[in-house]
Protein backbone atom coordinates (compact mmCIF):
# COMPACT_ATOMS: atom_id res chain seq x y z
CA UNK A 1 0.00 0.00 0.00
CA UNK A 2 1.50 3.42 -0.80
CA UNK A 3 1.64 5.82 2.16
CA UNK A 4 1.04 9.61 1.49
CA UNK A 5 4.10 11.66 0.50
CA UNK A 6 5.27 8.46 -1.84
CA UNK A 7 5.58 9.39 -5.63
CA UNK A 8 2.34 8.19 -7.47
CA UNK A 9 -0.67 9.47 -9.08
CA UNK A 10 -2.49 12.24 -7.84
CA UNK A 11 -5.56 12.01 -7.52
CA UNK A 12 -7.07 13.19 -10.70
CA UNK A 13 -9.28 15.79 -8.99
CA UNK A 14 -6.17 17.48 -7.22
CA UNK A 15 -4.70 17.45 -10.75
CA UNK A 16 -3.50 21.09 -12.02
CA UNK A 17 -5.90 21.46 -15.01
CA UNK A 18 -3.14 23.09 -17.23
CA UNK A 19 -0.92 19.69 -17.06
CA UNK A 20 -3.51 17.96 -19.12
CA UNK A 21 -4.35 21.11 -21.67
CA UNK A 22 -7.87 22.39 -22.25
CA UNK A 23 -9.92 21.30 -19.53
CA UNK A 24 -13.14 18.94 -21.09
CA UNK A 25 -16.09 21.25 -21.98
CA UNK A 26 -18.32 21.80 -19.26
CA UNK A 27 -21.58 24.30 -19.15
CA UNK A 28 -19.99 27.83 -19.18
CA UNK A 29 -23.41 29.09 -18.14
CA UNK A 30 -23.63 30.03 -14.89
CA UNK A 31 -23.31 27.52 -12.40
CA UNK A 32 -26.84 26.35 -10.03
CA UNK A 33 -25.19 24.14 -8.09
CA UNK A 34 -26.49 24.37 -4.40
CA UNK A 35 -23.70 26.15 -2.41
CA UNK A 36 -21.42 27.18 -5.22
CA UNK A 37 -18.24 25.41 -3.31
CA UNK A 38 -18.32 23.34 -6.92
CA UNK A 39 -15.85 26.05 -8.55
CA UNK A 40 -15.89 26.30 -12.41
CA UNK A 41 -12.38 24.21 -13.27
CA UNK A 42 -11.92 26.63 -15.94
CA UNK A 43 -11.47 28.97 -13.19
CA UNK A 44 -10.35 27.56 -10.11
CA UNK A 45 -7.69 28.18 -8.45
CA UNK A 46 -5.13 25.63 -8.94
CA UNK A 47 -3.87 23.81 -5.93
CA UNK A 48 -0.31 24.56 -7.56
CA UNK A 49 1.46 27.22 -9.45
CA UNK A 50 4.80 27.05 -11.08
CA UNK A 51 7.49 25.45 -8.84
CA UNK A 52 4.73 24.21 -6.55
CA UNK A 53 3.31 22.01 -8.81
CA UNK A 54 6.78 20.24 -9.49
CA UNK A 55 9.34 20.05 -12.21
CA UNK A 56 7.47 19.44 -15.71
CA UNK A 57 9.56 16.72 -16.39
CA UNK A 58 9.90 14.67 -13.32
CA UNK A 59 13.56 14.28 -12.02
CA UNK A 60 14.39 10.82 -12.24
CA UNK A 61 13.03 11.12 -16.13
CA UNK A 62 16.53 12.44 -17.17
CA UNK A 63 18.13 9.48 -15.82
CA UNK A 64 15.33 6.80 -17.23
CA UNK A 65 14.68 6.50 -13.52
CA UNK A 66 17.76 4.82 -13.00
CA UNK A 67 18.11 6.47 -8.97
CA UNK A 68 22.24 4.71 -8.37
CA UNK A 69 25.23 5.67 -10.63
CA UNK A 70 26.78 2.59 -12.51
CA UNK A 71 30.12 1.82 -11.45
CA UNK A 72 29.45 2.64 -7.69
CA UNK A 73 28.51 5.46 -5.56
CA UNK A 74 31.13 8.50 -5.04
CA UNK A 75 31.45 11.28 -2.74
CA UNK A 76 29.72 14.71 -2.28
CA UNK A 77 33.09 16.55 -2.85
CA UNK A 78 34.33 14.26 -5.12
CA UNK A 79 35.97 16.19 -8.10
CA UNK A 80 34.94 15.59 -11.75
CA UNK A 81 37.19 16.34 -14.55
CA UNK A 82 36.10 16.22 -18.25
CA UNK A 83 38.26 14.23 -20.67
CA UNK A 84 37.22 16.08 -23.95
CA UNK A 85 36.62 19.61 -24.28
CA UNK A 86 32.30 18.31 -25.37
CA UNK A 87 31.14 14.70 -25.62
CA UNK A 88 30.76 13.68 -29.01
CA UNK A 89 26.98 13.70 -29.94
CA UNK A 90 25.69 9.91 -29.71
CA UNK A 91 22.47 8.88 -28.81
CA UNK A 92 23.00 7.75 -25.03
CA UNK A 93 23.88 11.01 -24.05
CA UNK A 94 21.21 13.37 -22.99
CA UNK A 95 21.72 17.46 -23.16
CA UNK A 96 22.22 16.78 -19.47
CA UNK A 97 25.39 14.66 -19.87
CA UNK A 98 26.51 17.17 -22.45
CA UNK A 99 25.99 19.98 -19.86
CA UNK A 100 28.27 17.95 -16.84
CA UNK A 101 31.06 17.35 -19.28
CA UNK A 102 30.87 21.31 -20.27
CA UNK A 103 30.77 22.39 -16.98
CA UNK A 104 33.59 19.70 -15.89
CA UNK A 105 36.73 21.17 -18.06
CA UNK A 106 38.12 22.26 -14.72
CA UNK A 107 37.79 20.09 -11.31
CA UNK A 108 34.79 20.74 -10.48
CA UNK A 109 32.74 19.00 -7.12
CA UNK A 110 29.80 16.94 -7.40
CA UNK A 111 27.65 18.99 -5.29
CA UNK A 112 28.46 22.27 -7.35
CA UNK A 113 27.93 20.63 -10.62
CA UNK A 114 24.57 19.60 -9.48
CA UNK A 115 24.07 23.46 -8.30
CA UNK A 116 24.83 24.69 -11.64
CA UNK A 117 23.05 22.98 -13.58
CA UNK A 118 20.49 23.16 -11.13
CA UNK A 119 19.57 19.18 -11.41
CA UNK A 120 19.06 17.47 -7.62
CA UNK A 121 22.48 15.15 -6.47
CA UNK A 122 20.78 12.15 -7.42
CA UNK A 123 20.39 12.65 -10.66
CA UNK A 124 23.41 14.52 -11.48
CA UNK A 125 25.42 11.18 -9.33
CA UNK A 126 23.46 8.70 -12.19
CA UNK A 127 24.35 10.86 -15.00
CA UNK A 128 27.81 10.99 -14.16
CA UNK A 129 28.09 7.50 -13.67
CA UNK A 130 27.38 7.25 -17.46
CA UNK A 131 29.82 9.60 -17.74
CA UNK A 132 32.51 7.85 -15.74
CA UNK A 133 31.48 4.45 -17.66
CA UNK A 134 32.05 6.17 -21.29
CA UNK A 135 34.93 7.14 -20.08
CA UNK A 136 34.21 10.73 -21.25
CA UNK A 137 35.13 12.20 -17.43
CA UNK A 138 37.70 11.16 -14.56
CA UNK A 139 36.33 11.35 -10.95
CA UNK A 140 38.51 12.00 -7.93
CA UNK A 141 37.48 11.09 -4.62
CA UNK A 142 38.51 13.07 -1.90
CA UNK A 143 41.48 11.96 0.21
CA UNK A 144 39.86 12.73 3.32
CA UNK A 145 37.47 10.62 3.06
CA UNK A 146 39.36 7.58 4.38
CA UNK A 147 41.79 8.94 6.39
CA UNK A 148 42.72 11.20 9.11
CA UNK A 149 42.86 14.82 8.80
CA UNK A 150 47.12 15.91 8.52
CA UNK A 151 47.63 18.51 10.86
CA UNK A 152 49.79 20.21 8.55
CA UNK A 153 46.64 20.26 6.25
CA UNK A 154 45.17 21.88 9.20
CA UNK A 155 47.24 24.43 10.01
CA UNK A 156 47.28 25.57 6.20
CA UNK A 157 43.30 25.93 6.45
CA UNK A 158 43.60 27.59 10.19
CA UNK A 159 46.26 30.42 8.32
CA UNK A 160 44.05 30.12 4.86
CA UNK A 161 40.94 31.45 7.23
CA UNK A 162 43.15 33.63 9.11
CA UNK A 163 43.74 35.54 5.71
CA UNK A 164 40.67 36.01 4.56
CA UNK B 1 49.63 11.04 -4.31
CA UNK B 2 47.12 10.10 -7.01
CA UNK B 3 44.72 13.07 -5.59
CA UNK B 4 46.61 15.33 -7.53
CA UNK B 5 46.73 15.21 -11.50
CA UNK B 6 49.03 15.67 -13.87
CA UNK B 7 47.72 17.10 -16.55
CA UNK B 8 47.57 16.09 -20.25
CA UNK B 9 47.76 19.44 -21.49
CA UNK B 10 49.06 21.34 -18.45
CA UNK B 11 46.68 24.24 -18.48
CA UNK B 12 44.09 22.97 -16.29
CA UNK B 13 43.83 23.22 -12.11
CA UNK B 14 45.31 20.47 -10.49
CA UNK B 15 42.37 18.53 -8.30
CA UNK B 16 42.33 20.41 -4.89
CA UNK B 17 42.20 18.39 -1.50
CA UNK B 18 38.07 19.13 -0.51
CA UNK B 19 37.18 19.06 3.07
CA UNK B 20 34.16 19.29 4.52
CA UNK B 21 32.40 21.04 7.25
CA UNK B 22 28.98 20.77 8.50
CA UNK B 23 27.03 23.21 9.47
CA UNK B 24 24.17 21.75 11.77
CA UNK B 25 21.73 23.08 14.14
CA UNK B 26 17.56 23.67 14.48
CA UNK B 27 15.43 25.44 12.23
CA UNK B 28 16.31 28.98 11.89
CA UNK B 29 19.03 29.10 14.21
CA UNK B 30 20.99 30.50 11.22
CA UNK B 31 22.52 27.58 8.83
CA UNK B 32 22.07 28.88 5.84
CA UNK B 33 22.87 32.63 6.98
CA UNK B 34 26.46 31.40 8.33
CA UNK B 35 27.31 29.28 4.78
CA UNK B 36 26.16 32.53 3.11
CA UNK B 37 28.01 35.10 5.38
CA UNK B 38 31.41 33.08 4.59
CA UNK B 39 30.81 31.30 1.29
CA UNK B 40 33.21 33.03 -1.39
CA UNK B 41 30.72 31.89 -3.86
CA UNK B 42 26.80 32.66 -4.35
CA UNK B 43 25.99 30.22 -1.63
CA UNK B 44 24.16 28.06 -3.75
CA UNK B 45 21.16 25.52 -2.87
CA UNK B 46 21.19 22.18 -4.38
CA UNK B 47 17.96 20.06 -3.96
CA UNK B 48 18.00 16.16 -3.06
CA UNK B 49 15.14 14.59 -4.53
CA UNK B 50 13.53 11.80 -2.23
CA UNK B 51 11.74 9.11 -4.46
CA UNK B 52 10.26 7.16 -0.96
CA UNK B 53 10.74 8.03 2.07
CA UNK B 54 9.14 6.16 4.95
CA UNK B 55 7.22 7.56 7.49
CA UNK B 56 7.46 11.01 5.65
CA UNK B 57 5.13 14.17 6.56
CA UNK B 58 1.89 14.86 7.40
CA UNK B 59 0.90 15.46 4.06
CA UNK B 60 -2.87 16.40 4.79
CA UNK B 61 -4.13 18.87 1.89
CA UNK B 62 -0.94 18.35 -0.07
CA UNK B 63 -1.81 14.50 -0.72
CA UNK B 64 -1.17 14.78 -4.03
CA UNK B 65 2.36 15.79 -3.67
CA UNK B 66 4.55 12.94 -5.27
CA UNK B 67 8.05 14.65 -4.71
CA UNK B 68 9.60 15.53 -1.63
CA UNK B 69 12.91 17.69 -2.26
CA UNK B 70 14.74 18.67 0.71
CA UNK B 71 17.35 21.62 -0.11
CA UNK B 72 20.96 21.61 0.80
CA UNK B 73 22.83 25.03 1.52
CA UNK B 74 26.28 24.63 0.61
CA UNK B 75 29.32 27.19 0.21
CA UNK B 76 32.75 27.16 -0.56
CA UNK B 77 36.07 28.69 0.35
CA UNK B 78 39.47 28.50 -1.11
CA UNK B 79 42.41 28.34 1.21
CA UNK B 80 45.04 28.29 -1.36
CA UNK B 81 44.71 26.38 -5.42
CA UNK B 82 44.94 22.72 -3.81
CA UNK B 83 42.38 23.24 -0.74
CA UNK B 84 38.99 23.51 -0.50
CA UNK B 85 36.79 23.86 2.10
CA UNK B 86 33.33 23.08 1.53
CA UNK B 87 30.48 23.99 3.48
CA UNK B 88 27.27 22.15 4.10
CA UNK B 89 24.14 23.35 5.97
CA UNK B 90 22.87 20.18 7.16
CA UNK B 91 18.91 19.46 6.62
CA UNK B 92 17.12 20.58 9.45
CA UNK B 93 14.45 18.01 9.31
CA UNK B 94 14.90 14.77 11.67
CA UNK B 95 13.30 12.43 8.47
CA UNK B 96 16.50 13.22 6.80
CA UNK B 97 19.07 11.68 9.26
CA UNK B 98 20.22 9.34 6.27
CA UNK B 99 21.58 12.40 4.11
CA UNK B 100 23.73 13.85 7.41
CA UNK B 101 25.23 10.14 7.23
CA UNK B 102 26.48 10.88 3.73
CA UNK B 103 27.41 14.77 4.53
CA UNK B 104 29.39 14.07 7.82
CA UNK B 105 31.43 10.66 5.89
CA UNK B 106 34.96 12.09 5.90
CA UNK B 107 33.93 15.40 7.08
CA UNK B 108 36.33 17.46 9.22
CA UNK B 109 34.40 18.57 11.77
CA UNK B 110 31.28 20.49 12.53
CA UNK B 111 29.45 23.50 13.65
CA UNK B 112 26.35 23.20 16.02
CA UNK B 113 24.28 26.10 16.02
CA UNK B 114 22.63 27.08 18.78
CA UNK B 115 20.13 29.50 19.47
CA UNK B 116 19.22 30.35 23.09
CA UNK B 117 15.36 30.94 22.69
CA UNK B 118 15.36 27.04 21.76
CA UNK B 119 18.41 25.83 23.04
CA UNK B 120 16.73 22.23 22.66
CA UNK B 121 16.62 22.45 19.20
CA UNK B 122 20.14 21.62 18.90
CA UNK B 123 20.28 18.34 20.92
CA UNK B 124 19.78 16.33 18.39
CA UNK B 125 22.79 17.73 16.02
CA UNK B 126 24.79 17.47 19.05
CA UNK B 127 23.66 13.95 19.86
CA UNK B 128 24.33 12.73 16.42
CA UNK B 129 27.88 14.08 16.23
CA UNK B 130 29.06 12.63 19.58
CA UNK B 131 27.64 9.49 19.16
CA UNK B 132 30.11 9.43 15.27
CA UNK B 133 32.49 10.81 16.70
CA UNK B 134 32.70 14.07 14.35
CA UNK B 135 34.62 16.58 16.11
CA UNK B 136 31.97 20.17 16.64
CA UNK B 137 32.24 23.23 18.03
CA UNK B 138 28.89 25.03 19.62
CA UNK B 139 28.29 28.35 17.98
CA UNK B 140 25.55 30.08 20.18
CA UNK B 141 24.21 32.36 17.63
CA UNK B 142 23.69 36.24 19.05
CA UNK B 143 20.74 38.26 17.40
CA UNK B 144 20.42 41.31 18.26
CA UNK B 145 19.91 42.12 21.98
CA UNK B 146 19.22 38.59 23.26
CA UNK B 147 22.12 37.48 24.61
CA UNK B 148 20.32 36.38 26.90
CA UNK B 149 23.23 33.09 27.96
CA UNK B 150 26.77 33.22 27.85
CA UNK B 151 29.11 30.51 26.22
CA UNK B 152 29.50 28.58 30.21
CA UNK B 153 25.86 28.76 30.79
CA UNK B 154 24.95 27.09 27.23
CA UNK B 155 27.55 24.46 27.57
CA UNK B 156 26.12 23.73 30.65
CA UNK B 157 22.75 23.67 29.76
CA UNK B 158 24.23 21.59 26.95
CA UNK B 159 25.98 19.16 29.12
CA UNK B 160 28.75 18.85 27.26
CA UNK B 161 32.93 17.39 27.26
CA UNK B 162 34.49 19.83 28.92
CA UNK B 163 36.90 20.18 26.02
CA UNK B 164 34.39 21.16 23.03
CA UNK B 165 34.52 24.63 22.64
CA UNK B 166 31.18 26.56 23.03
CA UNK B 167 31.51 30.40 21.14
CA UNK B 168 29.29 33.14 20.58
CA UNK B 169 28.88 35.03 17.46
CA UNK B 170 26.79 36.69 15.05
CA UNK B 171 26.27 34.16 11.74
CA UNK B 172 25.80 37.14 9.50
CA UNK B 173 29.47 38.74 10.31
CA UNK B 174 31.68 37.21 8.17
CA UNK B 175 34.16 37.87 10.36
CA UNK B 176 32.52 36.28 13.28
CA UNK B 177 31.56 33.00 11.36
CA UNK B 178 34.89 32.80 10.14
CA UNK B 179 36.37 32.86 13.52
CA UNK B 180 33.94 29.88 14.34
CA UNK B 181 35.67 27.97 11.72
CA UNK B 182 39.33 28.41 12.87
CA UNK B 183 37.90 27.35 16.14
CA UNK B 184 36.92 24.39 15.31
CA UNK B 185 39.76 23.77 12.69
CA UNK B 186 42.24 23.99 15.84
CA UNK B 187 39.71 22.06 17.96
CA UNK B 188 40.24 19.32 15.53
CA UNK B 189 44.08 19.53 15.43
CA UNK B 190 44.37 19.22 18.81
CA UNK B 191 42.70 16.26 19.03
CA UNK B 192 44.15 14.68 16.13
CA UNK B 193 47.52 15.36 18.11
CA UNK B 194 46.21 14.14 21.13
CA UNK B 195 45.42 10.92 19.13
CA UNK B 196 48.55 10.72 17.98
CA UNK B 197 50.24 11.48 21.27
CA UNK B 198 48.58 8.33 23.28
CA UNK B 199 49.19 6.23 20.87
Amino acid sequence: MRRNGLPGPMPADRRPSHEWGPAPAEPRAPHTWEGGHRADPLRAPHDWMDQDAGPVVRPYAVTQGRVAPSGGEFDLVAFVVATVPDAPPAPSLQPEHHALVGAAWEPTSVVELASKLDLSIGVVRVLLGDLRSAGLISLYEPPAASQPHDVDVLKAVVNGLRAL
Amino acid sequence: MDSVRSDRDGTRSRIPVALKILIAGGFGAGKTTMVGSVSEIRPLQTEEVLTGVEGADDTSGVEGKRTTTVTMDFGRITITEDLQLYLFGTPGQDRFWFLWDELSQGALGAVVLADTRRLADCFPSIDYFEQRGTPFVVAVNCFDSDRRFGAKAVAKALDLDPDVPVVEFDAREPLAARNVLIELVEYVARRQLLAAGAR
